[in-house]
C-alpha cells in the first residue's frame, strides 16, 4: 500500500475535496495538498473542511500533502483544482518536478485573468507534460459529496488521460463521459459561469421562470457562437459540460456565481460583494475575459456585454434590461433570414 | 548569423584560398576546416563546370537521358564526391534486403489496429489496393499504365480465387510491387553522391537545354551560389546531424525546392539527405534522370489506398531509423495559394516519432530524431501562375496534380533561370530551430526543452509500464502537437520579400477601394478602374515595414538586412523590376504617378506569402 503510486489533488477548495473524497470513494486513496497548512490540519485531523464543505464528513482514505514537489514526483495522475488566478503559479511550481509522462487533469472552470487563456494551454506552457485532459460538468460539490447521483465529462486530445479519468473515479455514483474537444469543454465550463450571474440577477430582480429561461436558452446561444469561434464543436455545448453545467448552476442557489448575480439585483455593488466572499466566483474574472475577446473577435454577445457593464462600469441594471429587450428583431437561428428581415 | 551573398568564384589562382564554391560562406565559418584534397577537388568541379568542359558535360547528360551507358558521368563526380568526410558513415543497405525487411514490418503493421482502433482484414485491404489502383489507372495513358493494369488484374484474380490462407502471400505481392516503385533505382552507392551532383545538376541543366547559349550568354555562370542565401540555425542543423537523424520539414512552392534544398545541404556542409520525390517530378526527363539517382524515391500521391500509404510511411521509418537524414515536404504539395502551410500531411511527419519509438525498444546508442522546419523565399516562383491558377480553379474542390505547369516545360525553365541569375538573391533559406518528435525546442546538443527551457527527458512520453511502446493514438496526437510546432515555425522563419510586400499593399488596397466585391469579382477587376496612386501605395508599405520590424523584433518574422534597410521606393522598385521580368504578365506596373495592376491572380499569389500577421487592416489604414 505504502509503495502503490497514489492519485495526487492539487487545491483543497470545495471542488478539490470533493475530487479527492470520491477517488477516496472509489478506492484510490488521493494526496492532497493545499497552500493553507491549516486546512490540511484539519482534513488530516478532524475530516473536515469546515470552510467550503461545512460538516460534510471526508473521507479517511485522504491524505493531507503539505510538500508540493513530494506530491508531483510520486503521483503519476494529478488533479489541478485551483482557481484560475494562482493556477499559472502553481503550474509553473509543479513544471519543475514532473515529468512527461505524467497525466495532468484540471478541474478549473474560469479564464486566466489577463492573457485570458485557457487553464489547458497555461499547462502545456509551464510544464513539459502533454497529457492533459480537463473535468467539467454539472458538479455541486456539496450534492456529490452527499453521495448523489451524477456525471461530468473528461475531455483530452489523448484517449489515455480519458481512460485513466474514467477508471479512477467512475462509480455508481458518478459517471464520466469522455470527449475529445479540450477547447469546448473548457470554454463551456468557464462561459455558463457568466450566464449564472446573469440567471441569478434575474431571479434576484424578481423575474419568473419566462424571463430565466429566455435568459439561459439565448446565453447558451452566444456561448456557442464564442466557443465555435474558438474551434469548439457546437454539440459539446448541449452536453453535460454546456447545457447540463448551466443548468445545474443557474437553478441552485448553492452557486457561488448565481449568488453573485442575485446580490448584484438586491442593490450592492462588485466591490461590496467581493469582500464579503470566502469563495472565489470564477463568473466574474470570466466575464471581463470574455467580454474583451468577444470584442477583439467582433462576436456578438449582448448578454455577457450587458453583464460586463453591470460589474464594471455599475450601469444601471434596468437600462441594461431596457437595451437588450430592444434589440434588433432576428430569426432565432437563421443567418440569412436574419438579414432579409431587415 | 548571416550568411552572406557570395560572390562570383574567384578568378585569380592567388584568391582562392577558400574552397572556391562559397567563400562567403566560408568566411562566416559555415564551412570547417578541410583537407587540401578538398581544395583541388573543388577546383576540379569548377573546372568540370567551366569554359570547355561544359559542352562536354552537356553531351554526356544527353547521352545519360538518351539511355546510354552512364559510366562516364560517374566517373568524373566520384571524384569529386570524395573530398568531404562524411560524419557519420551511412550503413550500406541492399536493396533486397530492405525490400524484405520491409515486408515482413509491413505485414505486421497493417495487421495492427489503426489509430481508430480498426483492423483491416486482409482480404479488405487488398480489394481497396486493386480498387483503387484500377480507378487511377483508368485516368491515366502510357507503357507503364499498360504493365500496372495487367499487373492488378492478375491481383484482382489471385484475389477471387485466393483461399485465407494464400492472401499474405498476395499482400506481398503487391507490397512488392509498391516498394519497387518506390525505390526506382535507388541505390545507397549513388545516394552518398547525391547532394555532391546537385551543385552541377542546375548548370548542367541549363547546358542540356541550350549548351551554346548558355556559354554565350553566361560566361561567369559557376554557380547558383549567388542567388541563394542561407540564414538561421545552421550550426545548429550540422551539430544535430552528427548526434542523431534529422528530417528536414520545408515549406514547399515550386518544383526548384527540392533541387535548391540539395544544394544549400551542399553548401552547409551536410551529409546526404534522402528525399521522397512527388512522381510528377520523374515525368520531365531530365529531372528523372537526376531523381533516380539523387538519394530520392518515388512518392505518388495520386495513389490513395491505405496499403499504399502504409507502405511510403514505413519506408520512409525504416530509412530515418538506419540513420538517413531524410528531407520531406510536410505541406505535402506546393502550396498552391501561395500562403504558407497552415496544415500539414501528418502521415510522414509522425515517421521522426515511430522510428523514435523503434529505436528506443532496440536499444540504439543515440535515438534521436530532429526535426528541422525551414523556409524558403522565392523572390519570383516560376509556377505562380498555375499554381494560383489552380487554386482559384479548385478553391472549395479538392485539389488535383497539374498535368501541365511550367516545370514541365524546358523553355520555360531556361527563361526563369536566365533572368533570376539578373537578380538579387533569388532564393532565400532559413534554418529554424531544431524540435523532438513531440514538437520540443532541442539544444544544438540534442537535448529537449520544454518552453521554460527546462530540460525534458522525452522518452518518458513513450513510456507504458516502464516500457516505450507505440500507442497509435497517442502518437497521433504528439505528431499533431509537432505540426502545430513546425507550422509556427515557418511563419517565424518566414522571410518577406519586395515582391509579397509590395503585391500585399497593392492587393489589399484594391480590396479597401472595391468593399463590396468578393474574392473572384476582385480579380476580374478592369485594370484601369483599380489604378492606386504611388503615394498611398508607398505609405501602405511604410506602414507594412514598421509592423514588420515589430514582429522581427518579437521574433514572429525574420527581415534580412537588406530588406529592413531599403526604403518603400526601394521596395517597391525592386518589386517592379522582378515583377516585369520572368512573369507572362507583369503583376503590376507603373504608370505615371500610378500604380497598375495588370494580372491580380499574381498579386494575389504573392500577398498571400504574408497572411496571418493581421497586416492586412493596417494596410486598409484602420486602426
Amino acid at each position: 500500500m505504502a509503495n502503490r503510486p497514489r492519485v495526487g489533488v492539487v487545491g483543497a477548495g470545495s471542488w478539490g475535496t470533493t475530487i479527492a473524497h470520491m477517488l477516496a470513494v472509489t478506492g484510490h486513496p488521493p494526496l492532497l495538498w493545499a497552500r493553507d497548512r491549516r486546512l490540511l490540519t484539519e482534513i488530516s485531523t478532524q475530516r473536515t473542511n469546515r470552510q467550503y464543505l461545512d460538516d460534510a464528513p471526508l473521507h479517511p482514505d485522504i491524505t493531507a500533502e503539505p510538500d508540493l514537489e513530494r506530491l508531483t514526483r510520486s503521483c503519476p495522475v494529478i488533479f489541478l483544482v485551483v482557481p484560475s488566478t494562482g493556477f499559472r503559479d502553481v503550474a509553473a511550481r509543479m513544471g519543475d518536478w514532473l515529468q512527461g509522462d505524467q497525466i495532468l487533469i484540471h478541474a478549473v472552470k474560469g479564464l486566466e485573468r489577463d492573457t485570458f487563456k485557457r487553464m489547458s494551454v497555461i499547462l502545456r506552457e509551464e510544464t513539459c507534460c502533454r497529457k492533459i485532459g480537463v473535468l467539467s460538468g454539472p458538479n455541486l460539490a456539496r450534492e456529490l459529496i452527499a453521495g448523489q447521483p451524477g456525471a461530468t465529462v473528461i475531455a483530452s486530445r489523448f484517449g489515455e488521460v480519458v481512460a485513466a479519468g474514467r477508471d479512477l473515479l467512475m462509480s455508481l455514483h458518478l459517471r464520466i463521459y469522455g470527449s475529445r474537444d479540450v477547447t469546448g469543454v473548457e470554454l463551456a465550463g468557464a462561459l455558463k459561469n457568466v450566464i449564472a450571474l446573469a440567471a441569478g440577477f434575474v431571479n434576484g430582480s424578481g423575474f419568473g421562470d419566462n424571463t430565466k429561461a429566455m435568459l439561459l436558452t439565448r446565453g447558451m446561444v452566444e456561448v456557442t457562437r464564442f466557443g465555435t469561434a474558438h474551434g469548439a464543436l457546437p454539440d459539446t455545448f448541449q452536453g453535460l459540460a454546456g447545457m447540463g453545467d448551466m443548468m445545474a448552476t443557474c437553478a441552485s442557489p448553492l452557486s457561488r456565481n448565481y449568488n453573485v448575480g442575485w446580490r448584484l439585483a438586491k442593490g450592492e455593488n462588485w466591490g461590496q460583494i467581493k469582500r464579503s466572499m470566502t469563495m472565489i466566483a470564477e463568473g466574474v474574472n470570466t466575464t471581463r475575459a470574455v467580454y474583451f475577446m468577444a470584442k477583439s473577435l467582433d462576436i456578438d454577445m449582448p448578454i455577457t456585454a450587458a453583464m460586463y457593464r453591470l460589474l464594471f462600469t455599475r450601469a444601471h441594471p434596468a437600462t441594461l434590461l431596457r437595451e437588450l429587450m430592444a434589440r434588433k428583431a432576428k430569426y432565432e437561428t437563421d443567418p440569412c433570414a436574419e438579414q432579409s428581415l431587415i | 548569423m548571416w550568411a552572406l551573398k557570395t560572390t562570383n568564384a574567384p578568378r585569380n589562382p592567388a584568391d582562392m584560398k577558400t574552397p572556391g564554391l562559397a567563400p562567403g560562406l566560408w568566411r562566416q565559418g559555415y564551412f570547417q576546416p578541410v583537407t587540401p584534397s578538398y581544395f583541388h577537388q573543388s577546383r576540379l568541379l569548377l573546372a568540370v563546370m567551366r569554359g570547355n568542359e561544359m559542352s562536354r558535360m552537356s553531351r554526356r547528360i544527353w547521352n545519360a537521358c538518351a539511355g546510354f551507358t552512364t559510366n562516364a558521368w560517374y566517373v568524373p563526380m566520384t571524384a569529386i564526391a570524395g573530398h568531404r568526410e562524411l560524419p557519420q558513415p551511412l550503413p550500406m543497405v541492399n536493396r533486397e534486403k530492405v525490400i524484405r525487411e520491409l515486408i515482413i514490418r509491413l505485414l505486421q503493421a497493417l495487421t495492427e489496429p489503426g489509430p481508430d482502433g480498426s483492423v483491416m482484414p486482409l482480404d479488405l485491404l487488398i480489394n481497396d489496393a486493386i480498387y483503387h489502383e484500377r480507378k487511377r489507372l483508368e485516368r491515366e495513358n502510357g507503357v507503364v499504365r499498360k504493365r500496372e493494369l495487367v499487373f492488378w488484374r492478375e491481383a484482382n484474380h489471385a484475389l477471387l480465387e485466393a483461399a485465407p490462407e494464400q492472401l499474405p502471400a498476395l499482400l506481398e505481392r503487391i507490397i512488392r510491387q509498391h516498394l519497387e516503385e518506390i525505390l526506382g533505382n535507388f541505390d545507397p552507392r549513388v545516394y552518398e553522391l547525391s547532394t555532391h551532383l546537385v551543385p552541377a545538376l542546375l548548370t548542367l541543366l541549363l547546358n542540356a537545354l541550350s549548351p551554346a547559349r548558355l556559354v554565350r550568354s553566361l560566361p561567369s555562370l559557376t554557380t547558383i551560389s549567388h542567388n541563394l542565401i542561407i540564414r538561421g540555425e545552421v550550426d545548429q542543423l550540422r551539430a544535430l546531424s552528427q548526434r542523431g537523424t534529422v528530417l528536414l520539414v520545408p515549406t514547399h512552392v515550386s518544383n526548384l525546392d527540392s533541387v535548391a534544398m540539395g544544394y544549400a545541404l551542399y553548401l552547409m556542409g551536410l551529409p546526404p539527405f534522402l528525399y521522397g520525390a512527388g512522381i510528377n517530378l520523374f515525368t520531365n526527363s531530365i529531372m528523372s534522370f537526376f531523381m533516380n539517382n539523387l538519394g530520392a524515391y518515388k512518392v505518388d500521391r495520386k495513389k490513395q489506398d491505405r496499403l499504399y500509404k502504409t507502405t511510403l510511411k514505413e519506408f520512409s521509418a525504416y530509412m530515418v531509423e538506419n540513420g538517413y537524414h531524410s528531407l520531406f515536404f510536410p505541406g505535402g504539395t506546393r502550396s498552391r495559394s501561395g500562403e504558407l502551410e497552415q496544415s500539414l500531411k501528418l502521415g510522414l511527419l509522425g515517421t521522426g516519432l515511430e522510428a523514435f519509438i523503434n529505436n528506443l525498444k532496440s536499444g540504439k546508442p543515440d535515438p534521436r530524431i530532429f526535426i528541422v522546419p525551414c523556409t524558403l523565399s522565392y523572390q519570383l516562383v516560376l509556377e505562380a501562375e498555375s499554381l494560383i491558377t489552380n487554386f482559384l480553379e479548385s478553391a472549395g474542390g479538392s485539389k488535383f496534380v497539374i498535368p501541365d505547369d511550367e516545370f514541365e516545360k524546358p523553355s520555360r525553365w531556361l527563361s526563369f533561370f536566365l533572368r533570376a541569375m539578373d537578380m538579387d538573391s533569388t532564393l532565400m533559406i532559413n534554418i529554424a530551430p531544431a524540435l523532438d518528435p513531440f514538437g520540443n525546442r532541442v539544444t544544438a546538443d540534442g537535448l529537449s526543452l520544454d518552453n521554460r527551457g527546462r530540460q525534458v527527458d522525452i522518452t518518458r512520453y513513450v513510456l507504458k509500464d516502464g516500457t516505450p511502446n507505440h500507442d497509435a493514438q497517442r502518437d497521433c496526437e504528439y505528431t499533431h502537437q509537432l505540426g502545430e510546432a513546425v507550422v509556427a515555425a515557418y511563419h517565424c522563419w518566414n522571410s518577406p520579400r519586395s515582391t509579397h510586400i509590395a503585391a500585399l499593399a497593392m492587393f489589399e488596397l484594391i480590396r479597401a477601394a472595391m468593399p463590396d466585391a468578393d474574392l473572384f469579382r476582385l480579380l476580374r477587376v478592369a485594370p484601369e478602374s483599380s489604378e492606386i496612386g504611388i503615394a498611398p501605395l508607398l505609405q501602405a508599405i511604410s506602414r507594412t515595414m514598421t509592423k514588420l520590424k515589430e514582429l522581427r523584433d518579437a521574433g514572429r518574422i525574420q527581415l534580412s538586412p537588406r530588406i529592413s534597410a531599403m526604403t518603400e521606393k526601394e521596395i517597391v522598385e525592386e518589386a517592379l523590376d522582378s515583377f516585369s521580368h520572368y512573369h507572362q504578365r507583369p503583376a503590376m506596373i507603373k504608370r505615371e504617378e500610378w500604380m497598375v495592376p495588370r494580372d491580380m491572380k499574381l498579386l494575389y499569389y504573392y500577398a498571400n506569402r504574408l497572411r496571418n500577421y493581421g497586416l492586412e487592416p493596417l494596410i486598409r489604414g484602420e486602426a
